[in-house]
């Protein structure tokens, strides 16, 4: 196990790259070593965690079926024999 | 005792090349010898992300979908220079960012990105030791679930996220809520890796103060 990491500061700092899984194992280690000291850097942790997750439930946007349509017409006009791909083309969903 | 890492682009927004599928590059050849289908297939992979990129970059709709167009035309034009030495999305994403950059300029409303001013955006304080100082109250992200769909709360995130940078609100959409990677990220909007994370980082710790205040930490 790892030294933990001495300072909340430190903790926050890296928290970034936890909680993305880029931090090093071993920098993760220490975090995670602070972490089962510290009750205050959990809480801090998880309010991260939900504020990106609530950003995300409520900004997340879908291309609207409109545009979709507008942008084939769009290239079919502007790109030689440039075709809207028929059912079971590239997307799904 | 550790929440656990979590994977960086939610499954879910990530529908570019699927296994399986024929990979991009293959599809860059043939459209480069004049396969406008293998063109519409590429089209039609990349579409939705850059649809998000240019609204982020924007902000509107209307400037969204010209900024689509002029994006996917312009790839088809450039297309016999493209070498793959960069991936076909990177790529693709450099050019809209552009397209989305000369809109906003035309508009007098360069977004803050380039001129890397300094910013005093909120983040958490610590004690003269290092800890967390005043320490956290109360943990709110066990009430985050029941209030997804809360009109307030809703309120709060819009206007938390509209009070960031435009830079740091453009990073945090696409990375947080879009799931671009990092480094499509930095090579849409000219920045480097890690000023990439360190905007991302700052922003979402601007965003968590807000949060805690509107569930009252
Ligand atoms: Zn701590």
């Amino acid at each position: 196990m790892a030294n933990p990491l001495e300072h909340c500061a430190d903790c926050v700092e890296l928290l970034g790259e936890y909680i993305d899984g880029s931090l090093p194992p071993e920098r993760a280690e220490a975090l995670e070593a602070h972490l089962s000291l510290c009750p205050p850097c959990i809480t801090f942790v998880r309010t991260y965690k939900a504020t990106r997750a609530l950003c995300r439930h409520k900004l997340a946007r879908e291309m609207p079926a409109e545009l979709k349509s507008s942008l084939q017409a769009f290239l079919a006009k502007n790109v030689p024999g440039y075709r809207t791909p028929g059912d079971g083309g590239g997307e799904k969903n | 005792m550790a929440d656990t890492p979590t994977r960086t682009a939610p499954a879910e927004v990530r529908e570019q090349e699927q296994p399986g599928q024929v990979p991009d590059v293959e599809l860059v050849r043939k459209a480069q010898a004049g396969d406008a289908a293998a063109f519409a297939e590429l089209v039609g992979r990349h579409q939705r992300q850059l649809y998000r990129l240019a609204l982020r970059m924007t902000g509107s709709e209307a400037d969204a979908q010209e900024v689509l167009q002029e994006a996917f035309l312009n790839a088809y034009q450039k297309l016999p220079n493209f070498r793959g030495e960069a991936q076909f999305s990177s790529w693709l994403y450099r050019i809209a960012a552009n397209s989305a950059l000369m809109r906003l300029r035309r508009k007098r409303r360069a977004p803050d990105a380039l001129t890397d001013q300094p910013l005093e955006l909120q983040g958490p304080r610590f004690s003269a030791e290092g800890y967390l100082d005043p320490a956290p109250l109360s943990d709110w992200s066990q009430r985050a679930d029941e209030k997804m769909m809360d009109r307030e709360l809703g309120t709060a995130i819009d206007q938390a996220v509209a009070g960031l940078p435009d830079d740091y609100r453009t990073v945090f959409l696409l990375k947080d809520v879009d799931g671009l990677s990092n480094e499509e990220i930095a090579g849409a909007l000219d920045l480097t890796v890690p000023a990439v994370k360190s905007r991302l980082h700052r922003a979402r710790l601007a965003l968590r103060e807000k949060l805690g205040e509107f569930f009252g930490e």
